[in-house]
């Protein structure tokens, strides 16, 4: 296992556990949705022996946030590690000051977030404590969040008590929350930063998405400063490991046998400041697979990184919804399920191809099976959207795809 | 000649049966087995070859005639015949449920009178629960336990109909020297003990019924803020409002006329792609289709319910037409809009809405009740719970609205233009999309949900660009105030008529100082398919 830096003098493999996709009883993982509701319980047995076979395998990253996975994630993760008998400074543990809604905005709130944390983690410190999504909502959201309210600067203070080893922040949206905070590295010297680092937002965020940064730019500035940077969504919620003909195209010719997983991965390790890239693996194969990835990580050639540069354009071409089924817009006031929605969109509506009505209005069906969960109950309310880390305007997408999904409707009434 | 005689009956009764059933099942085709029951058309059938219609056409009497075999497979039990000698208590019996039937039906109970009829028994077994599956079980039974066909003797209204009818046939049952009146053919009130196994028979009339779906539901989420990610909120369908008058299918016309034609046979229920009708539980109009928009709502350019129709109860619309069939209108109450309980900026009637009859007047939704056609689609997406917000009322009688010419469409096509629309899609006669916006963007959008296939767009400007995308959209007519010189040359190449107030040299940028970059991207590309691909480049940058 590749590893570069250290956290409090213990060395951090270059690959980490993303604890947002854990595997749940139903056998998907916990951002899966196929299922019953009742029966997506996270599958806590699994996850130990996961836990336990990345230890083994040099992996000792692990970063969860007090919101994912409906609020289970740390707890899960908690006892995961403790099951495994493993000594505290065998494994580093990050998680997150995720204060999303307005009546967390207080400096108690924070505080009890916290102590939260600690007993849901049964542990007396935490490694790297992130301010969580800076941006999501704009600058003024971030101020509320951690500048008005003094929260920042407690945890300055919970980093000179040593509770916390390492502060950071996480980056997604409004480009000023991540500029102020560069400006005040002086004062809070941050120690790490996260951000969505993959060879599409390499250069090309901004296609994406116009209010995207180029994750290049967030890299690069990040260097500057001597911050550390840690990756996620290395592979986008798993869309650059599924298999796509035009990326496929670009990168199997120069190694047939790796899998796009690999590529992705092997791109974001092979920038010297990165500390970790982090992935939500949640079957054992995809653990293993990775595992082999990173050990040891063989950087990209500059031949590779072209390749991988031509692959980023010809994913651009698919034209896709840059979901990556974060759950963050989850639950839905209104019950929809949107990360569903998106993705059915993404492997179904895309592209200028003839279409058969028929099926797509099946494979609809079965992505979606609850009718009320569907499109076209959305409301428009756009409670979703300040969530969003990727800044799609989910009411939009999803007036597209109703209205789509209507005409397919209309043609098998004909 | 007796085997093959048989032998072609068996068939025609074996296709006829699958054809029928098949309708029930959505295959494509079917339902034209399903006409035959027209009764006028099988009266004429009646007299010109007897009881032809039960015998080989009606799919109640196919499965008796089964059964019928299935238990007394040695016993040639003859077809319903007309000519043999009947109990007086047979009689009395049948011209009794006629006489009911008939006298229910004057009063207005027609869902009821029809639920001796055959195609109303045999759809209903197949597809609603504990009453068709009772009645079918009770015909099953009959015919299993007594020989012959006992509902088509002793209760069918057609059957009473029929063989009075028969009488004049041309080809008669051959009864006279042949016949050594066994009296086989005859019923016997005597039982006899089955020989075949029961439940295997009556599960072939209940296999339908299972097919019905789950019901799903949705409820509102608190207005509280999320703290976590994940996870689903809980949702329940709404409770059915109270209509003052039900919205029955499109084509259905006249609400009393219609309740006296439908026998209620389900065949328009199962066949409903928008999954909106459902049979009614009232008593007069005991199953008979009405819109319930739980589960789906009416598509404005579905004719499907007509089609299939056996009874003609629903007429066949022309798909033309449809769009223009009022089926009632939307009433919205203010109360239970959850823009009144939770103050939440929901939009979703306004959204769904396919003729844009609801709009936001002062935060609130305002339904245009001229513009309305009462598709339900409103109701159906409303979140208000139990009871929806906004419903339908259905009309007494459906109004067809004179569809406008053409020619005023355009014109208010271009009214919109001018209230800066960027892009107006109409079809059928009826504004189907307005999108705002700059540039190509609301255009491509439309493309992509596939809403331009057999529409007038009209737009303010169209360079090559834009014509690409309605030409690979598949657009009727394409209206523009300004075309570039490249435009109608695209149109023209896939039949397509551009009418333009102007046409230029070239199409200019937003600051009007250099072209127009979208055109530019497409300079070079002649394909229309090939456009699209360079405009989405063009403006990913």
């Amino acid at each position: 296992m590749t590893t570069r830096f250290t956290v409090d003098g213990r060395k951090v493999s270059l690959l980490g556990y993303g604890a947002m996709r854990l595997p749940t009883v139903d056998g998907g993982h916990a951002n899966n949705w196929l299922l019953d509701a009742s029966k997506r319980s996270i599958d806590q047995e699994h996850l130990n022996r996961q836990v336990r076979r990345l230890l083994d395998c040099g992996v000792n990253y692990f970063d969860t946030s007090p919101a994912y996975c409906r609020g289970e994630s740390e707890t899960c993760l908690g006892i995961a590690l403790k099951a495994c008998g493993r000594p505290r400074g065998d494994y580093v543990i990050a998680t997150k000051l995720s204060n999303f809604a307005p009546t967390q905005w207080t400096l108690a709130a924070c505080k009890e977030m916290f102590a939260k944390s600690l007993r849901a983690l049964q542990t007396d410190y935490v490694d790297n404590y992130l301010l969580h999504s800076i941006g999501n909502g704009g600058f003024s959201t971030f101020s509320k969040r951690y500048l008005e309210n003094g929260a920042a600067d407690w945890c300055l203070e919970l980093r000179e008590k040593r509770l916390i080893r390492n502060l950071g922040f996480s980056y997604h949206g409004d480009k000023k929350a991540f500029d102020w905070c560069i400006e005040h590295h002086d004062k809070y010297k941050w120690d790490f930063c996260q951000i969505q680092m993959n060879y599409v937002d390499w250069r090309h965020a901004k296609q994406v998405n116009a209010r995207n940064v180029d994750a290049k730019w967030l890299y690069e500035t990040l260097t500057a400063h001597k911050i550390p940077v840690v990756i996620m969504e290395p592979l986008l919620g798993g869309r650059l490991a599924r298999y796509n003909w035009a990326i496929a195209n670009e990168l199997a010719p120069l190694d047939p046998e790796a899998s796009l997983a690999k590529w992705a991965l092997r791109f974001c390790g092979t920038f010297e400041n990165v500390m970790t890239v982090l992935s939500g693996m949640t079957f054992d194969e995809h653990i293993e697979e990775n595992v082999a990835t990173f050990s040891p990580l063989k950087p990209c050639s500059s031949a590779e990184l072209a390749a991988l540069e031509r692959a980023a354009e010809a994913y651009l071409s698919c034209n896709a919804i840059p979901c990556n089924s974060c759950n963050y817009c989850m639950p839905c006031p209104y019950g929809l399920d949107i990360p569903t929605i998106l993705t059915f969109r993404n492997a179904h509506l895309a592209g200028d191809g003839p279409r058969d009505a028929r099926k797509i209005l099946r494979e609809y069906a079965k992505a979606v099976p609850e009718e009320l969960r569907r499109a076209d109950h959305c409301t428009g309310c756009g409670r979703c959207n300040p969530h969003c880390p990727q800044q799609i305007d989910i009411p939009k997408e999803i007036a597209t795809i109703d209205a789509a999904i209507d005409v397919l409707k209309a043609e098998v009434a004909r | 000649m007796k085997a093959v005689r048989f032998m072609a009956k068996t068939f025609v009764r074996l296709l006829f049966l699958v054809a029928v059933t098949g309708a029930f099942y959505g295959l494509p085709f079917c339902w034209l087995a399903a006409r035959a029951e027209r009764f006028l058309w099988a009266l004429v059938l009646t007299i010109l070859l007897g009881r032809f219609f039960c015998d080989a056409l009606c799919p109640l009497g196919i499965v008796q005639s089964l059964v019928n075999w299935v238990f007394h497979p040695r016993r040639h039990v003859r077809r319903v015949c007309t000519r043999l000698p009947e109990t007086k208590a047979q009689r009395i019996v049948r011209w009794s449920v006629l006489g009911a039937c008939v006298a229910l039906a004057a009063v207005g109970c027609a869902g009821f009178a029809s639920l001796p009829l055959p195609m109303s028994v045999y759809g209903k077994a197949l597809l609603l629960w504990w009453p068709g599956v009772t009645l079918g079980a009770v015909v099953v039974v009959l015919a299993a336990f007594c020989k012959g066909r006992i509902w088509c003797n002793w209760v069918c209204p057609y059957g009473t109909v029929f063989n009075l009818v028969s009488r004049l046939s041309l080809v008669k049952d051959k009864v006279g020297p042949g016949c050594d009146n066994c009296r086989l053919c005859f019923p016997q009130t005597k039982r006899e003990k089955s020989a075949g196994d029961q439940s295997a028979t009556v599960s072939a009339a209940e296999g339908g019924a299972t097919r019905r779906e789950t019901l799903k539901g949705v409820a509102l989420l608190a207005a509280a803020d999320k703290l976590t990610d994940g996870g689903l909120a809980d949702v329940s369908l709404p409770v059915v409002p109270a209509r003052e008058a039900p919205v029955l299918p499109p084509g259905a016309v006249d609400r009393r006329l219609f309740s006296l034609k439908c026998v209620g046979c389900q065949l328009c229920v199962a066949n409903c792609p928008g999954e909106c009708l459902k049979p009614s539980t009232s008593l007069p109009t005991f199953g008979q289709p009405q819109l319930d928009f739980r589960y789906g709502y009416c598509i404005m350019s579905c004719v499907r319910c007509g089609e299939v129709c056996p009874e003609k109860a629903i007429e066949f619309l022309q798909r033309e037409q449809r769009p223009h069939v009022h089926l009632g209108y939307a009433v919205w109450e203010k109360d239970r809009c959850v823009r009144t309980t939770n103050g939440d900026s929901c939009t979703a009637c306004v959204r769904k809405c396919p003729v844009r009859a609801i709009h936001l007047v002062k935060g609130f939704p305002f339904v245009n009740r001229d513009v309305c056609i009462g598709c339900g689609a409103c109701e159906h997406v409303c979140p208000a719970r139990p009871l929806p917000a906004i419903h339908v009322q259905g009309f007494a009688r459906q109004r067809v609205v004179n569809p406008i010419s053409e020619a005023d469409l355009i014109a208010e096509m271009r009214a919109r233009l001018d209230g800066g629309a960027a892009v107006v899609v109409a079809r059928d006669g009826v504004i189907v999309a307005i999108e705002e916006g700059e540039g190509l963007a609301p255009l491509l959008k439309l493309y992509d949900a596939r809403r331009l296939a057999g529409t007038i767009v009209a737009t303010r400007t169209v360079g090559r660009a834009a014509a690409a995308i309605c030409a690979v959209g598949g657009a009727r007519l394409v209206v523009a105030v300004t075309a570039g010189k490249g435009a109608g040359e695209i149109l023209r190449a896939r039949g397509i008529e551009l009418r333009a107030a102007q046409t230029v040299e070239r199409i200019l940028d937003r600051k009007r100082k250099d072209s127009c970059p979208m055109e530019k991207a497409v300079m070079s590309v002649t394909e229309p398919e090939k456009m699209i691909e360079a405009i989405r480049k063009a403006m990913r940058k």
